[in-house]
């Protein structure tokens, strides 16, 4: 992967291979650096892990990605991008979309509302729109609500799309998150945690989804703690540990390097 | 792109959606349509001017009621100063239309106007506060509106307030409980259909989500401050529009629907209806205008009546009417099907 | 020193001394349910009108102050078991308005039974004036003052120095942890609406000499107390009285020096502008959320 490119040529250039580029990454929050000189890049269309004991900065660094956080240093470039001072809901625009370690699913929406969320940016979303209700917004909606049933046929969420979120298990909602950023038709999708909480079929059949998706040049970037979820879909896996990046590369590459084995297992190994 | 990944079953599937969809929405909108007739007809079925006055009321507040609930419901935010709005638009119309001698419309407009950027400048000030702290400030304001308006005598008439000339348009005068009626029927019917639209709308979504899941929103590009402020404002200028209508419905406006007693009603339409049920709010409007009427022999126990209501509802109700009304329905028909 | 200026420092010390009551009511509330009790006010209504109307029926100061109190705190509990229940079933916002309703209920029904009319309760030790600095001081002035302080150092003792008082403070801090040490949280709840209640009354019926007392005579005086209670930074008594005596001279001052008819209208000025530049009010940490 080049270190070096045009950051104009990026951004125009729409098949670039390095979708995401970060660079001396800092994060604090007044206090000690919760991610300390992190560097790396991704190439599009593949599956990115990242793993690291507690603590070690992997929910700080997805949220840098989806712009919630602004670096303390460093810089971070999404498909050419600099998020450098971008307010956080610019990102959607870029072809960013996340799913939440602690699910935020609005409770008084239904199911099929919570989805049709993730195509914001895509719908006339005025305020004076939705009061007029244009033939157009009434186009588009009744399209993204064919879009959004689908969707929740393919993450596997079988119920009446009408339903509230309370009466859906934990797994379901975790899948109606990842339905919501489909939705969106990212071209990188952040997912914290997919398979916290779901038993062994169901993170296989996410394993499958995800994998699934990079056949459509969409770059998946996961953080897990699942090892066999990560091994067997990861085209690259990077490692941090108290906040820096201790590895990077293949699976295989990544599970034998001593600095990890040290970080996981401790030092007495 | 993601077509692939599907069975493309846009054909197939879209069909049935389509047209339950437009089964449901026509069954609503012709159940308003039957709703709307019937209460056009009634002020030609009953002539006292006196149900017709009340009737009025009803419909003025009712607006409000349902722009306090599409604030309430959909972002949470508590306004406790709503009457302050309500008062300013009132006030504003009043005196460009009278002192200033402007066209009532003309009037009117800027009234609206006003209370809008009124709104505007609240809401960029204080909307980064949270919870509770948004209803002090907004009290705050409320309250500030009012002795303004209780002291500016020689704007505002002082404490006994001023006297409002009718709303005239194209050489009429709009004068008479009948013909109040029909413009205010008009009007509550415009917010009610449009406030149902923009809570389906993806403006609404957007909106309703910003209740409990704000980052949710952001990440799907909603910016959540800019959407806070619009509809922050679109509520507090719907309650001027309503304040200064009623100024030249009444003829007459104090500094007292400035007060906080005021405001508290507001709320309390939109909680008794259901926060964030249209159809709620109306319901709401109706109980909460009715009751000092209904009560009218027995004015002393007014408060306590009120606060009753308002306190069993919260406790027992806690979604309000419109919304537990409708789930039990819902519940029944299930229950019926299996 | 100008014998007015004593007059409005008097005024203003006496208005601040009932609104720092009640201010600390709802800094107690606040700190052990972190909700705000909007019927916080009506505590000093009850406490004045119950006191009142006891003694025009005939029954001596002590007593009608006794059974005043122990009223206010009947229905604080009373309260405080709504409030709980509100709390666990619906949210924050439901509490808030729950609280505003039950203020009116309590408005009402002693509307209904005791009337609009104004009462008053007899000065303690009587109305003869006295000169300080040249200006004239009732002696009821003195009793506030006095009784306020008395109780701000029997509770600041109270939460140093006792243990239920540092388990209180404990509770409120770190509910969870408190609870794991043994603390009885839910009755830190009961606590801290019985104090509220107690201090509401006593601010009551000690200042209803000077400035009568009626129905609803706590709406405004808990509009202001909140807000002297935000001011203060909802963490400490002692802002909690800060805000109170800051909002009642400020009150007084206006009244004295600037306009009369305006002089209700600092306490909303102030927390506008505090506002402005607190947005997080005056303990100004941004709500952290997790991700």
């Amino acid at each position: 992967m080049s270190t070096h490119l045009d950051v104009a040529e990026l951004a125009t250039d729409r098949s670039v291979n390095d979708i995401v580029r970060v660079q001396g990454l800092h994060k604090h929050f007044g206090g000690p650096a919760v991610l300390e000189d992190v560097s790396f890049s991704l190439c599009a269309g593949q599956v990115h892990s990242v793993i690291g004991p507690n603590g070690a900065g992997k929910t700080t660094l997805l949220n840098v990605l989806s712009g919630l956080y602004q670096p303390s240093a460093g810089e971070v470039f999404i498909a050419g991008r600099s998020l450098a001072r971008l307010p956080p809901h610019h990102l959607a625009k870029l072809g960013v979309a996340r799913t939440f370690q602690n699910l935020k699913i609005a409770r008084n929406l239904t199911i099929e509302e919570n989805v049709l969320l993730g195509a914001h940016a895509r719908a006339r979303a005025g305020i004076w729109a939705g009061i007029f209700r244009p033939p157009e917004l009434v186009r588009r909606d009744s399209d993204l609500s064919v879009r959004a049933r689908e969707l929740l046929q393919m993450v596997g969420v079988e119920v009446d799309p009408q339903t509230m979120p309370d009466a859906l298990s934990y797994g379901a909602l975790k899948r109606l998150e990842i339905a919501r950023a489909l939705m969106a038709e990212p071209r990188l999708l952040l997912l914290d945690e997919p398979a916290a909480g779901l038993n062994q079929r169901e993170t296989v059949e996410i394993g499958q989804l995800i994998k699934r998706l990079t056949e459509h040049n969409i770059t998946v970037v996961l953080i897990e703690h699942d090892m066999k979820l990560v091994m067997g879909i990861s085209d690259q896996v990077i490692v941090l540990n108290y906040g820096r990046k201790i590895a990077q590369g293949t699976p295989d590459f990544v599970v034998r390097d001593p600095e990890v084995v040290k970080a996981y297992l401790g030092t007495n190994h | 792109m993601m077509n692939e990944l599907l069975i493309k079953p846009s054909g197939v599937a879209a069909a049935p959606i389509k047209s339950v969809i437009g089964q449901r929405v026509f069954a609503r909108y012709s159940l308003l349509f039957v709703l709307v007739l019937a209460l056009a007809l009634v002020p030609i079925l009953i002539s006292n001017s006196f149900y017709i006055a009340v009737a009025n009321l009803v419909m003025i507040n009712a607006v409000v009621a349902i722009s306090m609930t599409l604030l309430l419901g959909t972002t949470g935010q508590l306004s406790l100063g709503h009457a302050g709005f309500f008062a300013f638009g009132a006030y504003v119309s009043a005196y460009l239309g009278g002192p200033q001698g402007l066209p009532t419309l003309l009037a009117l407009a800027l009234a609206v106007l006003g209370t809008a950027v009124l709104g505007w400048c609240v809401a960029r000030l204080f909307l980064r506060l949270s919870g509770y702290y948004l209803a002090v400030a907004t009290l705050g304001i409320g309250m500030m509106l009012s002795i303004v308006l209780r002291n500016e005598q020689h704007l505002t008439g002082g404490p006994d307030g001023m006297s409002v000339v009718p709303f005239g348009v194209l050489g009429f005068s709009l004068q008479g409980e009948m013909v109040w009626y029909f413009v205010l029927l008009f009007v509550l019917v415009f917010a009610t259909v449009g406030s149902y639209n923009l809570l389906r709308s993806p403006a609404g979504r957007a909106l309703r989500t910003l209740h409990d899941a704000e980052i949710a929103a952001t990440s799907v590009g909603v910016d959540v401050r800019g959407y806070k402020v619009r509809v922050f404002v679109l509520s507090t200028a719907l309650t001027g529009l309503m304040g200064a209508l009623y100024a030249h419905y009444a003829g007459f406006i104090t500094p007292a629907s400035a007060s906080f007693t005021h405001s508290v009603q507001f709320v309390m339409m939109a909680v008794i209806g259901g926060i964030g049920s249209v159809a709620g709010a109306v319901l709401g409007a109706v109980i909460v205008t009715l009751l000092p009427n209904l009560l009218a022999g027995a004015a002393e126990y007014e408060v306590l009546v009120v606060g009753l209501i308002l306190l069993s509802t919260v406790l027992l109700l806690p979604r309000g009417m419109v919304p537990t009304l409708t789930a039990w329905y819902r519940g029944r028909k299930g229950r019926k099907a299996s | 020193m100008d014998a007015a200026f004593i007059q409005f420092l008097f005024a203003g010390l006496t208005e601040g001394a009932r609104y720092a009551l009640v201010a600390l009511g709802f800094m107690l509330v606040y700190n052990a349910s972190g909700a705000l009790n909007f019927s916080q006010g009506e505590s000093v209504m009850l406490g004045g009108m119950t006191t009142a109307v006891l003694m025009q029926a005939g029954i001596p100061l002590l007593p009608a102050m006794a059974a005043a109190i122990a009223v206010t705190l009947a229905v604080a509990l009373l309260l405080q078991k709504l409030f709980s229940r509100t709390l666990e079933r619906s949210g924050l916002l439901e509490v808030i308005i729950m609280t505003v309703a039950f203020g009116m209920v309590v408005r009402g029904v002693v509307h209904v039974f005791w009337g609009t009319q104004t009462r008053s309760v007899p000065a303690f030790s009587g109305n003869d004036p006295l000169m300080i600095g040249g200006a004239t001081i009732l002696p009821q002035v003195l009793w506030v003052i006095g009784i306020t302080v008395v109780i701000l150092l029997i509770l600041g003792w109270f939460f140093r120095y006792s243990r239920a008082g540092r388990g209180f403070v404990a509770a409120s801090l770190d509910p969870e942890t408190a609870q794991l040490m043994g603390i009885n949280v839910r009755g830190v709840l009961m606590l801290a609406f019985a104090f509220a209640a107690a201090l509401g009354a006593v601010g009551g019926i000690v200042t209803a000499p000077i400035t009568y007392t009626y129905y609803d005579v706590g709406v405004m005086v808990g509009l202001k107390a909140v807000i002297a209670a935000i001011i203060g930074g909802m963490g400490s008594p002692l802002g909690a009285v800060l805000g109170g005596l800051l909002i009642g001279l400020g009150e007084s001052m206006t009244a004295g020096y600037l306009s009369s008819a305006y002089k209700d209208a600092v306490p909303f000025l102030m927390i506008t502008l505090l506002f402005l530049v607190k947005p997080n009010g005056l303990l100004g940490k941004a709500p952290i959320e997790r991700v």
